[in-house]
């Protein structure tokens, strides 16, 4: 590792999280950014990346924007060299797509797991073991509702997701024992930005809270994973989602 | 809201004296109850030291009178009631099937199980009133699986898993949120009763991809965090905190 930085200790912490420009993503930049965290923002478009970081620095926090394609390998590999080395990992980047499972073509479904998974696996294959070796980190990667309970036309979305919380049981305890923790997220319906708002809400009805999510309260349950309140928790997928798949 | 007002069940050692100080040391007001008059005096001493304002009240959970009176007299000192923790619980004798009676069997249920059902009745009775509320029921890894040697007590932690998400789903509606925190191995009275030599210890380090025991602030921390409003959105969730134990 040539980054001059790799060889001291990193004050303030550095989080990367993926996806960052907007929704809960932006909402964890913003969340970590309050808890003393140096956000690395990552996104698709430098404009909508200049907007999450003047809004962490509008409050006083510290950010950088990133720019990558998740659903391309060689862009992906490039965020993290850039990236590298962090603290906190949050998956949070990557599109849902909904829609008859006849409806889907192969292109999109590949697409649909190269930026919901294969991402989230390239960067953890990249930063944990740095992680490892420096005795300390938390990775963070956002599963959902559609994971846990069968939602027509969800089959490929609920599986990406799902996915990551496999992924996250067998690097809790490939990395753990070396003190990263790893834990999953799994969001019910949220309001956060492009989201059906009229849907949102008929799925939150069906939640024991009967109502849809804030993307804050979202991100206040990965701000505690990412801080050492957490430090005992490894291995676990939380759901927020009012209770939907609790009972 | 003002200060919060929270009532802790078996508050005198272990996790449940963690989380008194934690919830103390973030400025609520404390009802710790208990079964020893001098060390709970002495408890709400030191939780005073933190500039909060605290109380102990004698009760044992498994006496519907002392956990009415208990409820009853946060109220009447406090005003209200905003987090309850049902922590009180007993590994009861720890043996096999064969060794087990009536008795041994009534030891544990009365106050693992009974206990959490009287406290949440006179907990929620007040909590549906205000229309706003969080309980937390301390369950246990064996909450949700199986232990060789401790049936009664996985039977009763299994119990409390179950009743959680039954009432969760009775009062969401009502503004009041339940959860469980299950402990994994954490370094506890408790545990050195249930585990006895020192050598056992080692073995049980030896499964935990943390590849340590829990400490009983580390159990706070997340207590607190889960009784907050920062997992306003969570209910009905069993959150297991034991370094990945059972991942």
């Amino acid at each position: 590792m040539t980054d001059s930085r790799s060889d001291l200790d990193l004050h303030p912490p550095v989080a990367l999280v993926t996806g960052a420009t907007s929704g809960i993503g932006r909402a964890v930049a913003l969340a970590l950014a309050d808890e003393g965290f140096t956000v690395l923002v990552h996104g698709r478009e430098a404009r909508r990346g200049a907007e999450t970081v003047a809004a962490v620095e509008a409050r006083g926090g510290r950010a950088r924007f990133l720019a990558a394609e998740l659903g391309d390998a060689e862009d992906v590999q490039r965020l993290a060299e850039q990236a590298e080395p962090v603290d906190v990992l949050v998956n949070n980047g990557g599109f849902s797509w909904f829609g008859p499972t006849a409806e889907l073509d192969v292109a999109t479904y590949d697409r649909l797991f190269a930026s919901n998974v294969r991402a989230g696996y390239q960067l953890v294959a990249a930063l944990a073991p740095g992680m490892a070796e420096r005795g300390h980190g938390a990775i963070i990667s956002l599963d959902s509702m559609a994971g846990h309970v069968g939602l027509a036309g969800g089959a490929a979305y609920g599986a990406t997701k799902g996915a990551l919380t496999a992924m996250t049981r067998a690097w809790a305890a490939e990395f753990s024992p070396s003190g990263v923790r790893v834990n999953t997220v799994a969001p019910g319906p949220v309001f956060s930005d492009g989201a059906n708002h009229e849907r949102i809400e008929q799925l939150g009805q069906t939640t024991l809270l009967g109502r849809g999510a804030q993307v804050e309260e979202i991100a206040e349950v990965i701000a505690f994973l990412a801080s050492d309140k957490a430090s005992y928790i490894t291995g676990a997928l939380i759901p927020v989602d009012g209770g939907r798949t609790a009972v | 809201m003002n200060k919060p007002v929270v009532l802790i069940t078996g508050g005198l050692t272990g996790i449940g004296r963690a989380s008194a100080v934690a919830f103390a040391k973030k400025g609520a007001n404390v009802v710790v109850g208990g079964r020893h008059d001098e060390a709970g005096k002495a408890l709400a001493e030191e939780l005073r030291s933190f500039g909060t304002e605290a109380e102990f009240i004698n009760a044992d959970v498994r006496r519907e009178d002392d956990v009415r009176a208990l409820v009853d007299q946060t109220v009447e000192r406090f005003g209200r009631l905003d987090v309850a923790v049902n922590n009180a619980g007993t590994e009861g004798q720890v043996g096999p099937i064969l060794d087990q009676t009536a008795e041994t069997y009534a030891a544990t249920f009365d106050t693992n199980v009974l206990g959490v059902i009287l406290s949440m009745k006179h907990e929620v009775r007040v909590m549906q009133r205000q229309g706003s509320g969080s309980i937390i029921n301390i369950s246990s890894t064996y909450g949700h699986h199986g232990g060789a040697g401790a049936s009664v007590y996985v039977g009763s932690k299994h119990a409390v898993e179950g009743i959680t998400k039954s009432v969760a789903l009775e009062v969401a509606t009502s503004g009041i949120r339940v959860n469980a925190v299950a402990p994994g191995p954490t370094d506890t009275g408790m545990l050195t009763r249930f585990i006895g030599a020192s050598e056992n210890k080692a073995a049980l380090v030896s499964q935990l991809p943390l590849a340590r025991l829990g400490l009983s602030e580390e159990l706070a921390n997340a207590i607190v965090f889960i009784g907050s409003d920062e997992a306003s959105y969570i209910t009905g969730h069993v959150l297991n905190v034991d370094g990945g134990l059972t991942n």
